[in-house]
């Protein structure tokens, strides 16, 4: 498995390639906002003639203010629901192939955010990478969704 | 090769269904079928038995085979017809849908197919053994030789030419070929066959029997009876060829019977004479006794062809080969078409038909125009918003005015573009008569349907989603709207309700109006049902008129109906159609009077795609307002703003109506630029009836704009219709005006 590992949180996550369309520079990127979406939901981004809603999770997941410097980027996905998002986060660090069966099952522990948000974990050196579950982050459940976030 | 043909068969059987379809309803009405109904309706069960064979539908075709034998024998007055018969027939060609549909998606179940087909034949015999029925009348019995005006359908022409075409190529391969294998022989029959299918449905009698027995060599060679030459291959060339004569002078219908006959004489005698030639006497008897005495419809029997033909001997003979008179006579076709040519430039022949009246083109191929139409308006929308970053200078040098004519011209383009899309109401109705008869059967009621606008376009893309909706709301007309026709009589109504569609274009909008003369509908019920679900409060309900309660049958979940149905009842089905309609940018209104009946209104913009729309600022923000939507637009002084109620609710006094205000930056949560009203923008809207006034704080230019939806790669957003593409490239949010006022109304009666 591909994984685009990145620094966000002030962890390392990861999104598995073969999800990841494109990557946008977020200073470069003109982006609408809606007011009346929830306040993780930036805006909408005009990615070659797509309405491409732009999300910045780490509003969803921390209670931090979201800094937004030179080296903030926007992943691009393609959603199980045939959907392209972008996802904000802090910095790229590297694209490494992995063995699927190096990946851990999340435990069940405090992550920061839901554990089913986690598709599982990959001991790197001392750190540890988490793949986030882009099909569960960005279902539509979690659009509408009616919680405190 | 098979597959495309499966599809290009399915597209005709689909038409043929609906045409089938539509004779039933009618014969239903009056009870009986006249002549022509017989006719129509045997030529439309062979047509299809024929090309479904011939394409590969085994199953669907066997059956179709019974239903063609038995119109075969009302035809022939061997059945009688009472009601039964009519009954039966309209529901067998419901099941020969159904097993056309599941042989075409490959799912049919052979058990359940053999059962079908086994209730169907003890079905033909039970009606067959009926004795004590009083013969149907057939006034219209005589209409005899007349040269009646054949309904030339223009819809199978294109297909016809490609047949043709086919045909031709295939010959012209032919001659080519030293040996002909079986997969050729197959080849050709089956596009005789078709285009012998075809031609019938397109009403070309006098052709398709040419045709017919074209196919009849065809199928001996096929069946290896009769050994196929080169010179049977040079004479169907040439026969080909005057069949095409034929065609066109059927068209124009200026062939006479007599002309005709001696065509047709005079390839059966060529026929004969290959036939001849290549196998022993027998040949003769197959074509002569028919042709000659019996004008009727009598080569449709395929099926005593080939069992004449299996007698015959399978022998091949040598052929000798100076006797043909191919020659001679490809020259006097070559001299009727140059006299034809001379005498008659202008006449209308077969191909020219096709080339001016249509070609068929798959809906992905017109979006895609539609789609690079709409690149280039957002491009041209770029290049003017460049235009304005230069200096006065050079856009005075004549650039303004070039991107005028630009703009003019895309607009040209684009407005052809989206005309391609457009089809008329017409195919939208012709799904409802066959929903409202079974209906009628299943509730027991009258109901007549009638209809006009039928002539009216519609896009295709709004057509899709309009399907659902109407199909609807004509389920719910049917059961709770129109009484039983006792009740009807008890109230002193015609016992027969009225179910009527109609459609107008009316200032940018189509209005669909669905009419029924039902009981109407029973609002304070609704109403109470609306407090009990807690959709409304008790004081709502006192200041809302009659056709406001009706409006509540779209709430979510209500319902009205005591007890479930399986027609409608679970009122999850209303507020479906509300949402529908929306998501088309619509909005529907529903006028009732008890007993009386009840009017659904839908108002839909003309097109989808692109749109005129005037920027406007909210607070930090820019947003597009539809410019259809707008009535007027003013900047209010201070006496024109009244404060009403508790809650100092606004409302805009203009000339003498009092007009609601909505702030639109309170609805999007935003900080106003100007605090104060009189320096804000007030634009009037107006939505059903009710006007109402948006307020936003600043008016910018005005842009065209090419509706992308939200939905794609996000979902609905509250008071945002869709997205669009700007001249800068960033993306614009289209207000949906009417969900806007929809969710402030809500909130006020909260």
């Amino acid at each position: 498995m591909e994984l685009i590992i990145f620094e966000f949180l002030d962890g390392h996550y990861a999104i598995e390639l073969s999800k990841t369309k494109v990557i946008l520079v977020y200073k470069n990127t003109m982006i609408t906002p809606v007011a009346i979406e929830k306040p993780w939901i930036l805006g909408f981004t005009n990615l070659r003639g797509e309405v491409t809603p732009i999300v910045d999770l780490r509003i969803k997941f921390s209670k931090d203010k979201p800094l937004y410097h030179e080296d903030t980027v926007i992943i691009v996905v393609k959603t199980e629901e045939d959907k392209l998002m972008g996802i904000i986060i802090d910095k790229i660090k590297e694209t490494k192939s992995i063995d699927v069966d190096d990946l851990s099952i999340t435990p069940d522990m405090s992550l920061g955010m839901d554990p089913k948000y986690i598709q599982g974990l990959k001991k790197d050196g001392d750190d540890m990478i988490a793949i986030l579950d882009i099909d569960s982050v960005l279902n539509i459940e979690e659009l509408v969704g009616e919680g405190s976030n | 090769m098979s597959d495309t043909l499966k599809d290009f068969f399915a597209e005709e059987a689909v038409e043929i269904f609906e045409s089938v379809e539509a004779r039933l309803i009618e014969v239903e009405e009056k009870g009986t079928f006249s002549e022509d109904d017989i006719n129509a309706l045997f030529r439309d069960m062979h047509t299809l038995k024929g090309s479904s064979n011939a394409v590969g539908f085994e199953y669907f075709s066997k059956y179709v085979h019974y239903l063609e034998t038995f119109m075969e024998n009302i035809r022939d007055k061997k059945q009688k017809i009472n009601s039964k018969v009519i009954e039966f027939i309209i529901e067998a060609s419901d099941k020969m849908q159904v097993i056309f549909h599941d042989e075409y998606k490959n799912n049919l179940d052979i058990k359940e197919f053999e059962k079908e087909l086994e209730s169907l034949i003890s079905n033909i015999d039970n009606l067959k053994k009926e004795k004590d029925i009083t013969i149907a009348k057939e006034e219209e019995a005589k209409e005899e030789e007349s040269p009646k005006k054949v309904v030339k359908s223009k819809a199978f022409v294109g297909e016809f030419v490609d047949l043709m075409n086919n045909i031709n190529d295939a010959l012209d391969l032919g001659n080519k070929l030293d040996e002909y294998d079986d997969e050729f022989l197959r080849e050709l029959f089956r596009y005789v066959h078709t285009l012998k299918g075809t031609s019938l449905f397109m009403g070309l009698e006098f052709f398709s029997k040419y045709l017919h027995s074209i196919e009849t060599l065809l199928d001996m060679a096929r069946e290896k009876e009769l050994a196929y030459t080169k010179e049977i291959n040079e004479y169907l060339i040439s026969a080909m060829a005057e069949s095409q004569d034929i065609a066109d002078d059927e068209i124009n219908n200026d062939l006479d019977k007599a002309q005709y006959q001696a065509k047709i004489k005079e390839l059966e005698e060529g026929i004969a004479k290959l036939i001849v030639e290549t196998k022993l006497n027998k040949g003769y008897e197959l074509f002569d006794d028919k042709s000659d005495d019996n004008n009727e419809f009598m080569l449709f029997d395929d099926e005593d062809v080939p069992e004449k033909n299996v007698e015959l001997s399978t022998r091949v003979v040598k052929v000798p080969k100076k006797e043909l008179n191919k020659d001679v006579k490809k020259d006097i076709v070559k001299e009727v078409l140059k006299e034809q040519s001379i005498h008659k430039p202008q006449k209308q022949t077969i191909k020219k038909m096709a080339a001016t009246s249509s070609i068929r083109v798959g809906l992905d191929k017109i979006d895609f125009l539609m789609n690079r139409v709409g690149d280039l308006v957002i491009t041209k929308s770029m290049l003017f918003d460049y235009s304005k970053t230069l200096s006065k200078e050079i856009n005075n040098r004549g650039l303004l005015e070039r991107l005028e004519i630009i703009d003019r011209e895309i607009r040209e383009l684009q407005e052809a573009v989206m005309s391609v899309r457009m089809i008329p109401m017409d195919s939208v109705y012709q799904k409802f008569p066959k929903v409202i008869r079974d209906l009628c059967k299943k509730l027991d009621k009258k109901v007549n349907f009638v209809y006009d606008g039928e002539n009216v376009e519609i896009d295709k893309l709004m057509m899709e989603g309009l399907m659902d909706p109407l199909t609807h709301i004509i389920r719910n007309s049917m059961d709770h709207g129109f009484e039983t026709p006792q009740e009807r009589l008890k109230k002193g109504k015609d016992e027969v309700g009225t179910l009527k569609i109609s459609t107008i274009q009316e200032s940018g909008h189509i209005i669909i109006s669905i009419i029924d003369d039902g009981a109407g509908i029973d609002v304070n019920k609704v109403c109470q049902k609306a407090i009990g679900s807690g959709a409304i409060t008790e004081e709502d309900s006192l200041i809302m008129d009659d056709n406001e309660k009706a409006m509540l049958i779209f709430a979510a979940g209500l319902s009205t109906a005591d007890e479930v149905s399986d027609i409608s009842g679970r009122g999850v089905g209303m507020d479906v159609v509300q949402n529908n309609i929306h998501s088309l940018g619509g909005y529907i209104k529903i006028q009732t009077r008890k007993n009386k009946g009840t009017t659904f209104k839908i108002i839909l913009p003309l097109t989808l795609a692109i749109l005129d729309g005037l920027n406007v600022e909210i607070g930090s923000q820019i947003f597009i307002m539809p410019l259809n939507m707008i009535l007027e637009s003013l900047q209010p002084t201070k006496n024109m703003i009244k404060k009403v109620g508790d809650d100092n609710k606004e409302i805009l006094m203009l000339r003498d109506e009092f007009i609601p205000i909505i702030r639109l930056h309170e609805f999007f949560s935003l900080e106003p630029i100007h605090k104060n009203i009189e320096e804000a923008m007030l634009i009037v809207t107006q939505i059903d009836m009710n006007k109402v006034a948006l307020l936003v704080d600043n008016f910018l230019e005005k842009e065209q704009i090419v509706v992308k939806s939200l939905d794609k790669n996000y979902k609905k957003i509250d008071g945002i219709s869709a997205a669009t593409i700007k001249g800068n490239g960033s993306i614009g949010l289209i207000l949906d005006i009417m969900n806007i006022v929809d969710i402030k109304m809500e909130q006020s009666w909260n």
